[in-house]
């Protein structure tokens, strides 16, 4: 669908665009493997990195409270990885239901989003973050999706698209997809426009670009 | 208008010229006969009735417009309530006053022309007698002692002439502007000019880039609050808010450009994905749409 006017401007104050020209092409559209892999990637080194600081906060703080009778602390491989577990699901689910956004897709540019184009709610990003977490390979599927729907988006009707900006806007009543030729980047099928792949559409609300 | 209907002869010999005898076709009168084609002068009746038609129609045009003035200064009647609604009947034609003018004019244009046709019957029945007497050696002195007398007075008008055209000019360079103002005072210009004047056309003919070179923009920028404007602009857009979302939106370059490459990379690969499947690529646009023609993969 192609639209003549690329940002709706709304009734109230005049919206000024500060995403960069060659990304406005791409807001609101669903990304694909690569770019949600190197988040998530970057999201489990963020985890493990907060697990081996509390890891060495908590030896430090054995240390300092035995003193001479320190002994590592070994908590063992299951404890460990149950714990990175539940700081995993605890940080996915919180980042997705605050702001949309862990520390990874806020590098790559991704938000996480209900099929709406809303935030997503505390159930359902702890739903989200449990299958992504526990079944991570269902983010394959999104490279071979048609319009880059992992596992945990086909269940849960989910999606992750490029958004650049900080943070949310409430959703415009009308999406746009006029600026992809652009950027140089091909507009991409959408997640809410299910019934026909061919006629490619932004997540409603969400190409505000 | 009156006027516009009175045929008026300028330089052009009348057809209804009375040449009394003697009199202005005299060889005494040498600029009658000095000119290679002699023009010849209208005759006195003809003058008159020229004069009465010009003023009959001066006549006529106030009268007129005098007549105009006091209708619309009248208030206007008030309508009657006819309870039945049925026998209203319109009022047309002119108004008893109209009719009255117009009556007192005509009267008086009718009169001017008999007058004028009984002075020329006159003029010439009397004419041969008046001749013989303006002949006689008697009338002729006293026709010469009235020329000198005459020629004396012209003389004495020649001298003060000057003198009398200056104080004549001077009250008309006094009288005039009172009398100028007090007019304009009366007269809504700008009504005037607003009903009577293309502004467009007037406008089209002028060189509006022109005028825009003439003018010190600089100057005229100065005297703008520039501060007052950037402070209303900058409340409108909110610029708290902006930059909010420009710190997400601005990336370093680094940043940028791994957002950009991994876009592009997920398309490439979506396409060899596409291919490998022997599916339609979700690219392609339908028949008409101009999107497959500028999109492409980096």
């Amino acid at each position: 669908m192609k639209v003549e006017s690329a940002t709706p401007s709304p009734p109230g104050k005049p919206r000024v665009e500060v995403v960069p020209t060659e990304a406005r092409g791409i807001q609101g559209h669903p990304a694909g493997l690569i770019s949600r892999t190197i988040a998530n990637i970057l999201d489990l080194g963020l985890v493990i990195a907060f697990v081996a600081g509390t890891y060495v906060t908590w030896a430090g703080v054995k240390f300092l409270w035995q003193g001479r009778e320190f002994t590592r602390p070994t908590p063992g491989f299951a404890r460990a990885f149950a714990f990175m577990t539940v700081v995993h699901i605890v940080y996915f689910a919180t980042a997705w239901t605050t702001s949309g956004r862990t520390f990874g897709d806020r590098l790559m540019g991704l938000r996480v989003v209900g099929r709406s184009g809303r935030l997503l709610a505390l159930g359902w990003a702890s739903m989200r973050a449990l299958l992504c977490v526990y079944f991570p390979f269902g983010l394959l599927w999104a490279g071979i999706d048609r319009r880059h729907r992992s596992v945990q988006d086909l269940i849960l009707r989910t999606s992750v698209i490029h958004d650049w900006l900080i943070r949310p806007v409430a959703p415009p009543e009308v999406a746009t997809s006029d600026d992809a030729g652009r950027a140089g980047i091909d507009v991409q099928t959408s997640v809410a426009d299910e019934a026909d792949d061919r006629h490619a559409e932004p997540v409603a609300g969400l190409d505000r670009q | 208008m009156v006027m516009e209907q009175i045929p008026i002869h300028e330089g052009q010999p009348f057809d209804n010229v009375v040449h009394l005898p003697g009199g202005t076709e005299s060889d005494d009168e040498p600029e009658t006969t000095t000119g290679a084609a002699p023009v010849e002068e209208p005759a006195i009746g003809a003058l008159f009735g020229e004069g009465a038609r010009i003023i009959g129609g001066f006549i006529s045009t106030t009268s007129s417009a005098i007549t105009t003035a006091l209708r619309e200064m009248a208030p206007p009647p008030e309508p009657t309530e006819d309870e039945d609604g049925f026998d209203e009947v319109p009022r047309t034609g002119p108004s008893p006053v109209g009719v009255a003018t117009g009556a007192a004019i005509g009267l008086t244009m009718q009169v001017s022309e008999a007058a004028v046709r009984a002075a020329t019957a006159f003029a010439e029945t009397a004419g041969p007698f008046v001749s013989w007497m303006t002949n006689s050696s008697t009338v002729r002195r006293r026709r010469s002692d009235v020329e000198a007398r005459a020629e004396a007075l012209n003389d004495r008008w020649t001298k003060e002439r000057p003198a009398s055209e200056e104080a004549a000019s001077s009250f008309a360079g006094r009288v005039l502007p009172e009398l100028t103002n007090a007019i304009l005072d009366k007269l809504d210009l700008t009504q005037i000019a607003i009903d009577h004047l293309d502004i467009d056309r007037i406008l089209d003919s002028v060189d509006l880039d022109a005028v825009i070179e003439r003018v010190d923009l600089n100057a005229v920028i100065h005297r703008v609050d520039l501060a007052g404007i950037a402070t209303e602009v900058i409340g409108e857009i909110d610029l708290p808010e902006l930059i909010r979302e420009s710190t997400g939106a601005v990336t370093s370059e680094t940043v940028r450009a791994v957002r950009m490459r991994s876009a592009e990379a997920d398309l490439f690969m979506g396409r060899i994905i596409d291919r490998l499947l022997m599916r339609k690529s979700a690219n392609d646009e339908p028949e008409g749409s101009d999107d497959s023609s500028e999109a492409s993969t980096g």
